[in-house]
Protein backbone atom coordinates (compact mmCIF):
# COMPACT_ATOMS: atom_id res chain seq x y z
CA UNK A 1 0.00 0.00 0.00
CA UNK A 2 1.15 3.24 -0.75
CA UNK A 3 -0.35 7.11 -0.79
CA UNK A 4 0.40 9.69 -3.51
CA UNK A 5 3.77 8.70 -4.71
CA UNK A 6 5.07 11.75 -6.99
CA UNK A 7 6.58 11.07 -10.24
CA UNK A 8 7.66 13.19 -13.54
CA UNK A 9 4.89 12.73 -15.47
CA UNK A 10 7.71 11.20 -18.08
CA UNK A 11 8.16 8.67 -20.30
CA UNK A 12 10.94 7.57 -19.18
CA UNK A 13 9.73 7.32 -15.57
CA UNK A 14 6.94 4.80 -16.75
CA UNK A 15 8.61 1.62 -16.01
CA UNK A 16 9.26 2.50 -12.50
CA UNK A 17 5.77 3.49 -12.05
CA UNK A 18 4.84 0.49 -13.25
CA UNK A 19 7.23 -1.78 -10.94
CA UNK A 20 5.76 -0.01 -8.02
CA UNK A 21 2.23 -0.83 -9.15
CA UNK A 22 2.63 -4.24 -9.75
CA UNK A 23 5.21 -5.34 -6.84
CA UNK A 24 1.53 -3.89 -4.71
CA UNK A 25 -0.26 -5.82 -6.78
CA UNK A 26 1.52 -8.91 -6.01
CA UNK A 27 0.76 -8.55 -2.97
CA UNK A 28 -2.94 -9.55 -3.21
CA UNK A 29 -3.04 -11.12 -6.76
CA UNK A 30 -1.29 -14.43 -7.15
CA UNK A 31 -2.76 -15.48 -11.09
CA UNK A 32 0.16 -13.70 -13.19
CA UNK A 33 -3.00 -13.26 -16.03
CA UNK A 34 -4.33 -10.89 -13.08
CA UNK A 35 -0.90 -9.21 -12.32
CA UNK A 36 -0.18 -8.60 -16.06
CA UNK A 37 -4.04 -7.23 -17.26
CA UNK A 38 -3.60 -4.89 -14.03
CA UNK A 39 -0.55 -3.58 -15.13
CA UNK A 40 -2.35 -3.44 -19.02
CA UNK A 41 -4.45 -0.99 -17.37
CA UNK A 42 -2.04 1.17 -15.16
CA UNK A 43 0.14 2.01 -18.14
CA UNK A 44 -2.81 3.18 -20.20
CA UNK A 45 -4.24 5.01 -17.86
CA UNK A 46 -0.15 6.46 -17.23
CA UNK A 47 0.40 6.97 -20.76
CA UNK A 48 -2.67 9.31 -21.36
CA UNK A 49 -1.59 11.24 -18.87
CA UNK A 50 1.83 11.72 -19.94
CA UNK A 51 1.15 12.03 -23.60
CA UNK A 52 -1.87 14.24 -22.86
CA UNK A 53 -2.89 15.82 -19.97
CA UNK A 54 0.32 18.56 -19.68
CA UNK A 55 1.03 17.62 -15.78
CA UNK A 56 4.62 18.15 -14.67
CA UNK A 57 3.46 15.25 -12.44
CA UNK A 58 1.45 12.04 -11.14
CA UNK A 59 0.60 11.01 -7.72
CA UNK A 60 -0.50 7.19 -7.51
CA UNK A 61 -2.02 6.23 -4.30
CA UNK A 62 -3.08 2.03 -4.34
CA UNK A 63 -5.06 0.83 -1.20
CA UNK A 64 -6.26 -2.22 -0.31
CA UNK A 65 -9.77 -2.36 1.03
CA UNK A 66 -10.24 -5.41 3.53
CA UNK A 67 -13.60 -4.82 3.85
CA UNK A 68 -14.55 -4.90 -0.02
CA UNK A 69 -11.32 -7.25 -0.67
CA UNK A 70 -10.67 -4.67 -2.96
CA UNK A 71 -7.03 -3.33 -4.93
CA UNK A 72 -7.85 0.65 -5.38
CA UNK A 73 -5.73 2.84 -7.24
CA UNK A 74 -6.06 6.92 -7.61
CA UNK A 75 -4.17 8.60 -10.48
CA UNK A 76 -3.96 12.23 -9.72
CA UNK A 77 -2.55 14.79 -12.39
CA UNK A 78 -2.31 18.56 -12.20
CA UNK A 79 -3.00 18.94 -16.14
CA UNK A 80 -5.84 20.30 -18.25
CA UNK A 81 -9.09 18.82 -16.42
CA UNK A 82 -9.93 15.78 -18.79
CA UNK A 83 -12.78 13.00 -17.94
CA UNK A 84 -11.42 9.90 -20.18
CA UNK A 85 -14.42 8.04 -19.08
CA UNK A 86 -16.57 10.58 -20.79
CA UNK A 87 -16.34 9.05 -24.53
CA UNK A 88 -15.55 5.53 -24.15
CA UNK A 89 -15.22 4.55 -27.87
CA UNK A 90 -16.93 1.11 -28.87
CA UNK A 91 -14.41 -1.32 -29.98
CA UNK A 92 -14.95 -4.15 -32.66
CA UNK A 93 -13.18 -7.21 -31.41
CA UNK A 94 -14.37 -9.21 -34.74
CA UNK A 95 -12.94 -6.43 -36.86
CA UNK A 96 -10.02 -7.74 -39.43
CA UNK A 97 -7.06 -5.29 -39.40
CA UNK A 98 -7.77 -2.94 -42.04
CA UNK A 99 -11.12 -1.62 -40.55
CA UNK A 100 -9.77 -2.04 -37.38
CA UNK A 101 -9.00 1.60 -35.75
CA UNK A 102 -5.30 2.38 -34.30
CA UNK A 103 -6.67 3.99 -31.27
CA UNK A 104 -9.21 3.14 -28.67
CA UNK A 105 -7.98 -0.14 -27.54
CA UNK A 106 -6.58 1.31 -24.69
CA UNK A 107 -9.52 2.85 -22.89
CA UNK A 108 -11.58 -0.69 -24.19
CA UNK A 109 -9.13 -3.15 -22.54
CA UNK A 110 -8.92 -0.90 -18.79
CA UNK A 111 -12.81 0.06 -18.90
CA UNK A 112 -13.25 -4.20 -19.72
CA UNK A 113 -10.44 -5.08 -16.98
CA UNK A 114 -11.72 -2.65 -13.74
CA UNK A 115 -14.62 -3.44 -11.85
CA UNK A 116 -15.15 0.48 -11.32
CA UNK A 117 -13.37 3.57 -12.42
CA UNK A 118 -14.55 6.71 -11.11
CA UNK A 119 -13.00 10.22 -11.55
CA UNK A 120 -13.63 13.49 -10.17
CA UNK A 121 -11.61 17.20 -10.66
CA UNK A 122 -12.89 19.12 -7.35
CA UNK A 123 -9.90 19.80 -6.14
CA UNK A 124 -8.85 21.22 -9.85
CA UNK A 125 -6.75 18.34 -10.13
CA UNK A 126 -7.66 15.51 -12.32
CA UNK A 127 -8.73 12.15 -10.09
CA UNK A 128 -9.15 8.83 -11.65
CA UNK A 129 -9.48 6.18 -9.30
CA UNK A 130 -9.98 2.30 -10.42
CA UNK A 131 -11.35 -0.52 -8.43
CA UNK A 132 -10.59 -3.92 -8.81
CA UNK A 133 -11.81 -6.98 -6.26
CA UNK A 134 -10.00 -9.96 -5.84
CA UNK A 135 -10.21 -12.81 -8.04
CA UNK B 1 12.87 -5.16 -26.23
CA UNK B 2 14.90 -6.53 -28.91
CA UNK B 3 13.88 -7.91 -32.60
CA UNK B 4 16.54 -10.62 -33.87
CA UNK B 5 15.75 -12.00 -37.58
CA UNK B 6 16.52 -15.90 -36.18
CA UNK B 7 15.95 -17.23 -39.88
CA UNK B 8 16.28 -15.91 -43.59
CA UNK B 9 15.90 -18.20 -46.22
CA UNK B 10 12.21 -19.12 -48.24
CA UNK B 11 10.69 -17.50 -44.76
CA UNK B 12 11.87 -15.27 -42.29
CA UNK B 13 11.38 -15.76 -38.53
CA UNK B 14 11.20 -12.63 -36.03
CA UNK B 15 11.84 -12.99 -32.29
CA UNK B 16 10.76 -10.79 -30.31
CA UNK B 17 12.01 -10.57 -26.58
CA UNK B 18 10.78 -8.53 -23.52
CA UNK B 19 8.38 -6.20 -22.91
CA UNK B 20 6.38 -4.06 -25.88
CA UNK B 21 5.23 -1.53 -24.40
CA UNK B 22 4.60 2.44 -24.78
CA UNK B 23 8.14 3.22 -24.28
CA UNK B 24 9.24 0.90 -27.53
CA UNK B 25 6.17 0.25 -29.34
CA UNK B 26 6.98 2.16 -32.07
CA UNK B 27 10.41 1.43 -32.50
CA UNK B 28 9.52 -2.22 -32.59
CA UNK B 29 6.55 -1.34 -34.92
CA UNK B 30 8.98 0.24 -37.52
CA UNK B 31 11.62 -2.14 -37.07
CA UNK B 32 9.58 -5.31 -37.94
CA UNK B 33 7.78 -3.30 -40.44
CA UNK B 34 11.00 -2.87 -42.46
CA UNK B 35 11.57 -6.81 -42.69
CA UNK B 36 8.41 -7.01 -44.29
CA UNK B 37 9.41 -8.20 -47.71
CA UNK B 38 7.94 -10.57 -50.40
CA UNK B 39 8.71 -13.64 -47.68
CA UNK B 40 6.24 -15.39 -45.46
CA UNK B 41 6.52 -14.37 -41.63
CA UNK B 42 6.67 -16.11 -38.17
CA UNK B 43 6.76 -14.06 -35.64
CA UNK B 44 8.53 -15.75 -32.61
CA UNK B 45 6.26 -14.67 -29.37
CA UNK B 46 7.92 -17.26 -27.16
CA UNK B 47 10.23 -14.18 -25.24
CA UNK B 48 7.58 -11.59 -25.66
CA UNK B 49 6.44 -11.90 -21.79
CA UNK B 50 4.09 -8.74 -21.78
CA UNK B 51 2.10 -6.56 -24.63
CA UNK B 52 0.40 -3.35 -23.88
CA UNK B 53 -2.24 -1.65 -25.60
CA UNK B 54 0.61 0.82 -27.15
CA UNK B 55 2.10 -2.49 -28.51
CA UNK B 56 -1.28 -3.97 -29.46
CA UNK B 57 -1.06 -1.31 -31.51
CA UNK B 58 2.02 -1.97 -32.90
CA UNK B 59 1.07 -5.37 -33.74
CA UNK B 60 -2.39 -3.66 -35.60
CA UNK B 61 0.23 -1.50 -37.76
CA UNK B 62 2.77 -4.69 -38.24
CA UNK B 63 -0.88 -6.51 -39.68
CA UNK B 64 -1.67 -3.81 -41.71
CA UNK B 65 1.07 -3.43 -43.43
CA UNK B 66 1.65 -7.33 -44.51
CA UNK B 67 -1.87 -7.65 -45.91
CA UNK B 68 -1.35 -4.12 -48.29
CA UNK B 69 1.93 -6.19 -49.01
CA UNK B 70 0.53 -9.51 -49.32
CA UNK B 71 2.45 -10.74 -46.85
CA UNK B 72 1.21 -13.93 -44.55
CA UNK B 73 2.37 -13.39 -40.96
CA UNK B 74 2.01 -15.64 -38.74
CA UNK B 75 2.27 -15.42 -34.38
CA UNK B 76 3.75 -18.35 -32.49
CA UNK B 77 4.64 -19.49 -29.23
CA UNK B 78 2.30 -16.87 -27.45
CA UNK B 79 3.08 -16.78 -23.44
CA UNK B 80 -0.42 -16.93 -21.70
CA UNK B 81 -0.39 -13.58 -20.26
CA UNK B 82 -0.10 -11.92 -23.98
CA UNK B 83 -2.96 -14.95 -25.29
CA UNK B 84 -4.92 -13.58 -22.41
CA UNK B 85 -4.75 -9.71 -23.57
CA UNK B 86 -5.06 -10.97 -27.05
CA UNK B 87 -7.99 -12.84 -26.39
CA UNK B 88 -9.74 -9.84 -24.83
CA UNK B 89 -9.30 -7.32 -27.60
CA UNK B 90 -9.77 -10.01 -30.57
CA UNK B 91 -6.67 -10.14 -31.70
CA UNK B 92 -6.32 -13.97 -31.26
CA UNK B 93 -8.73 -14.45 -34.41
CA UNK B 94 -7.30 -10.87 -36.13
CA UNK B 95 -3.88 -12.07 -36.22
CA UNK B 96 -3.13 -15.57 -37.27
CA UNK B 97 -1.81 -17.31 -34.52
CA UNK B 98 -0.06 -20.74 -33.76
CA UNK B 99 0.96 -22.83 -30.77
CA UNK B 100 4.58 -23.71 -31.73
CA UNK B 101 7.47 -22.31 -34.72
CA UNK B 102 7.31 -26.25 -35.97
CA UNK B 103 3.29 -25.51 -36.82
CA UNK B 104 3.63 -22.00 -38.31
CA UNK B 105 6.57 -23.13 -40.21
CA UNK B 106 4.63 -26.54 -41.29
CA UNK B 107 1.25 -24.07 -42.33
CA UNK B 108 3.51 -21.68 -44.41
CA UNK B 109 5.06 -24.70 -46.15
CA UNK B 110 1.76 -26.41 -46.64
Amino acid sequence: MFQSKEFPAKREVLPQMLTEITGEVKKHFTDDKWVNRLKVCAEEILVNIIDYSGSEKIYISCNFLEDEQTLRFEFVDEGALYNPLEEVPEVDIEAEPDERPVGGLGIFLYTTIMDKLEYNCADGKNHLLAYKKLV
Amino acid sequence: MTVTVERDDDLKIIALDGELQATNADNIRDEVIALIDKKPMIISMEKCVYVSSAGLRALLMIAKTAKSRGVKVIYAAIIEEVEDIFKMTGFIKMLRCVKTIADAEKELRG
